[in-house]
C-alpha cells in the first residue's frame, strides 16, 4: 500500500507538460521497484477528455489535461491498487463538482459494504448516487462493466463489484471500490481504494482517500 | 530467454514513421504474399507476451490485451484490438494500419472479413501457436471446412531472420543502450544486488527503452532469479542476464561481473571469442554450438544459456535451424555458459550481426 501510495506522490512531483504519457508510466514502475515492487501494472493516460483510462502512448502532457491513472504495485505476489484522477493545471469548477461526485459515490460503495450483505449492494450504492444526478445511462456498458474487483494474488476472488455479484462479503476479505466513471461533462474519472472488510464493515487500506488533485503550473 | 514479463507494457511502442516508413511494412508484406501463394489473407495472431510477428507485419505491440490483424493481398488491413471501442484511440498511433475495430465476436468478424477477399483461395495463420486454443477453435469452426487455413508462421519468421538496414540500426540501438546498461550495473555493483539491477534498468529506460527484463544470480552463477525481493547485499561475482528492448527490438546478454580472477568465466569468455571469430555467412548455428562446446572442455555447460546459438530481434529469442547455414543480415545472440558443482558457474554472451565480410559484433560481455 505504501508502494503505491508513494508512487502517486512521485507521479504528482514529475508530472508536467511536454513529458509523455510513456515516459511517466515508465518511471512509476521503476520507481516502485526501488521501493520493493517486482512488478507495477501502471495504466495511464491523459487528455482533456479521456474516455477510458488506458495503456500510455506517446502523448505529450498538455496543460488542461487530466490524468487518470491506476497504479498497482505487486508486492511479494499480493498486489494493490489505488485509482487517481490529476489535473495539469487548475481544475475547472465542474470538474472539482464531479470529481466530488464520483468520490461521493465510491463512499456510499465503502459504506455499502458490510459483513452479510452481497457485493452486489456495493455496486447498487455507487450507481444510485450517479443515477440520482442523472448518470444512469453511463452506469452500464460499455461506460462501466463494474465498480472494482478483487485483490491479492491476482484481481479474483472475491469477484467484481457488480450487479450479477451475489458473493455475501466477509471479515478479511480484500477487494478494490473504484466507481470509475465517465461523465460526458469532465470525461473518465478515476477515484479508487483497495477495502479491508472487518466486522464492522469494509475499512480503506489507503492513508488517504482519493481527492483531485491539481498540478500547478 | 523467457523471462519474468509485466503483464502491461509501459514502454514507449508508436509507429515512428521516420524511423520504420510505411514502405518497410510494405515490403514485408510484398515478401509475405509472394511467398505464400495462393492465400488471398491472413490472421495474425498477437499478446502482451508474444507478438514478434504482429508486430513485424504492423508495428502494433499489445500492450495489454490481445490483437488480431486481418490482412488481404489486395492491401485492405485492419486490426481487432482487445478491450473495447474506448480503447482504440490509444492503440491507434501504435500501427500503420489506420482501421481498427474492437476484438468482439473474433469469428464472426473473421468470416464476415473473409468473405471480402477475392479469390477464395485460402488464409494463413500466423502465430497461432501463441493464440488461445479457445479462440482458434472458434475461429475455425466458424469459417468452415471449406476454407483452408495453413499455418504461415513459418514463413513469417524465415522472412524475420535476415534483417533490413533500418532494423539492423534499430537493433543496434538496443545494443548500445544494452551496454551502456550492464556499464551502470558494473559501476553500482558494490551498492548491493537490487541497487546495481535497479541502476542498469533505470539507464536504459531514460535511454528510451520499451521494455527492460533483469535476472541476477545469488549463487555465484548456479541459478538466475528474477526481481523479487530487495537484495541488499553485494555479492561477487555478480551474474546477471539483462535484456533491453528499443524501438521494437530486443538486445541481450548475460555478463559476469567480478574483481576477482574466475575460471569459469575465463573459459566461457575464451569459448565466445572462439565462437565469435567463426560467425560468417555460411556457418551453422551448429557449427558455432561445436566450438562453443570445444573450448570449454573441463566444465559442464549451464542449462541456462542452452540453446548456445538463438536468433534475436522482434522475438527476443527466435530458434534457429542447427544445420541451416546462416546469412546476411540475421542477428545471433551468442551464449556461452558452465556450471560445476567444484569450479563453479559462468554465463557470458554477445550479440553479432552476420555482415558480407563476416559479423559485426553489436555487443559482446565485457
Amino acid at each position: 500500500m505504501r508502494i503505491a501510495e508513494l508512487g502517486y506522490h512521485h507521479l504528482l512531483d514529475i508530472a508536467r507538460p511536454g513529458i509523455t504519457e510513456d515516459e511517466l508510466a515508465v518511471e512509476l514502475r521503476w520507481h516502485s521497484k526501488t521501493l520493493g515492487a517486482e512488478d507495477n501494472f501502471v495504466l495511464l493516460c491523459a487528455g482533456p477528455h479521456n474516455k477510458a483510462v488506458a495503456p500510455s502512448h506517446g502523448r505529450r502532457l498538455q496543460a488542461g489535461d487530466i490524468i487518470v491513472v491506476e497504479l498497482t504495485p505487486s508486492y511479494r505476489g499480493q498486489l494493490v491498487q489505488i485509482c487517481r484522477t490529476i489535473t495539469v493545471g487548475e481544475a475547472s469548477e465542474t470538474l472539482r463538482q464531479k470529481y466530488a461526485l464520483v468520490v461521493e459515490a465510491m463512499h456510499e460503495g465503502i459504506a455499502a459494504a458490510q459483513p452479510g450483505r452481497p457485493m452486489a449492494d456495493v455496486c447498487r450504492a455507487i450507481n444510485d448516487v450517479l443515477e440520482a444526478e442523472g448518470y444512469g445511462e453511463f452506469c452500464h456498458p460499455p461506460h462501466i462493466r463494474r465498480r472494482g474487483h478483487g485483490l491479492g494474488f491476482g484481481s479474483i476472488e472475491p469477484g467484481d463489484v457488480a450487479l450479477d455479484n451475489q458473493t455475501m462479503l466477509e471479515p478479511d476479505m480484500l477487494f478494490m471500490i473504484h466507481p470509475n466513471q465517465y461523465l460526458p461533462e469532465t470525461g473518465y474519472l478515476l477515484c479508487g481504494e483497495p477495502v479491508l472488510m472487518t466486522a464492522q464493515g469494509a475499512v480503506p487500506l489507503t492513508a488517504q482517500t482519493a481527492t483531485l488533485a491539481e498540478i500547478k503550473l | 530467454m523467457r523471462t519474468m514479463h509485466p503483464t502491461l507494457l509501459v514502454g514507449p511502442a508508436d509507429w515512428d514513421a521516420l524511423r520504420l516508413p510505411l514502405e518497410e511494412f510494405q515490403a514485408r508484406l510484398d515478401a509475405l504474399w509472394c511467398d505464400a501463394s495462393p492465400a488471398s489473407g491472413a490472421i495474425v495472431y498477437g499478446d502482451a507476451a508474444d507478438h514478434a510477428a504482429l508486430a513485424y507485419l504492423t508495428h502494433f505491440t499489445p500492450k495489454l490485451e490481445r490483437a488480431i490483424a486481418l490482412l488481404s493481398r489486395d492491401g485492405a488491413a485492419k486490426l481487432l484490438v482487445g478491450g473495447g471501442i474506448n480503447m482504440l484511440p490509444a492503440a491507434k498511433p501504435l500501427t500503420w494500419i489506420g482501421n481498427l475495430l474492437p476484438l468482439r465476436s473474433v469469428a464472426k468478424a473473421v468470416v464476415e472479413w473473409s468473405a471480402t477477399l477475392a479469390g477464395g483461395s485460402g488464409l494463413m495463420l500466423i502465430a497461432g501457436d501463441a493464440m488461445p486454443y479457445a479462440m482458434h477453435r472458434e475461429i475455425v469452426a466458424a469459417l468452415g471446412p471449406d476454407v483452408g487455413i495453413d499455418d504461415g508462421t513459418p514463413i513469417v519468421r524465415a522472412h524475420m531472420r535476415r534483417k533490413s538496414a533500418r532494423e539492423l540500426a534499430a537493433i543496434q540501438e538496443a545494443s548500445l543502450v544494452l551496454g551502456e546498461a550492464v556499464a551502470a550495473l558494473r559501476q553500482a555493483k558494490d551498492r548491493g544486488v537490487t541497487a546495481a539491477v535497479l541502476a542498469a534498468e533505470h539507464v536504459a529506460w531514460r535511454r528510451g527503452a520499451q521494455d527492460v527484463r533483469s535476472l541476477f544470480s545469488l549463487d555465484g552463477g548456479r541459478t538466475l532469479m528474477p526481481f523479487d525481493v530487495p537484495v541488499g547485499a553485494a555479492v561477487d561475482p555478480l551474474q546477471v542476464y539483462l535484456a533491453v528492448r528499443h524501438s521494437g527490438y530486443w538486445a541481450e546478454g548475460f555478463a559476469m561481473l567480478s574483481a576477482k580472477s574466475h575460471a569459469p568465466l575465463i573459459a566461457v569468455e575464451a569459448a565466445l571469442q572462439a565462437a565469435l571469430a567463426q560467425v560468417a555467412p555460411g556457418v551453422t548455428p551448429g557449427a558455432l554450438t561445436e566450438t562453443l562446446a570445444a573450448a570449454m572442455p573441463a566444465f559442464a555447460p549451464h542449462p541456462v544459456t542452452a540453446p548456445s546459438v538463438v536468433g534475436i530481434g522482434l522475438a527476443l529469442q527466435q530458434d534457429v535451424p542447427a544445420d541451416e547455414p546462416v546469412g546476411v543480415g540475421e542477428v545471433l545472440s551468442l551464449r556461452a555458459g558452465v556450471s560445476d558443482s567444484q569450479q563453479g558457474s559462468a554465463m557470458a554472451s554477445a550479440m553479432v550481426a552476420v555482415t558480407e565480410n563476416g559479423r559485426d559484433i553489436l555487443w559482446s560481455a565485457p
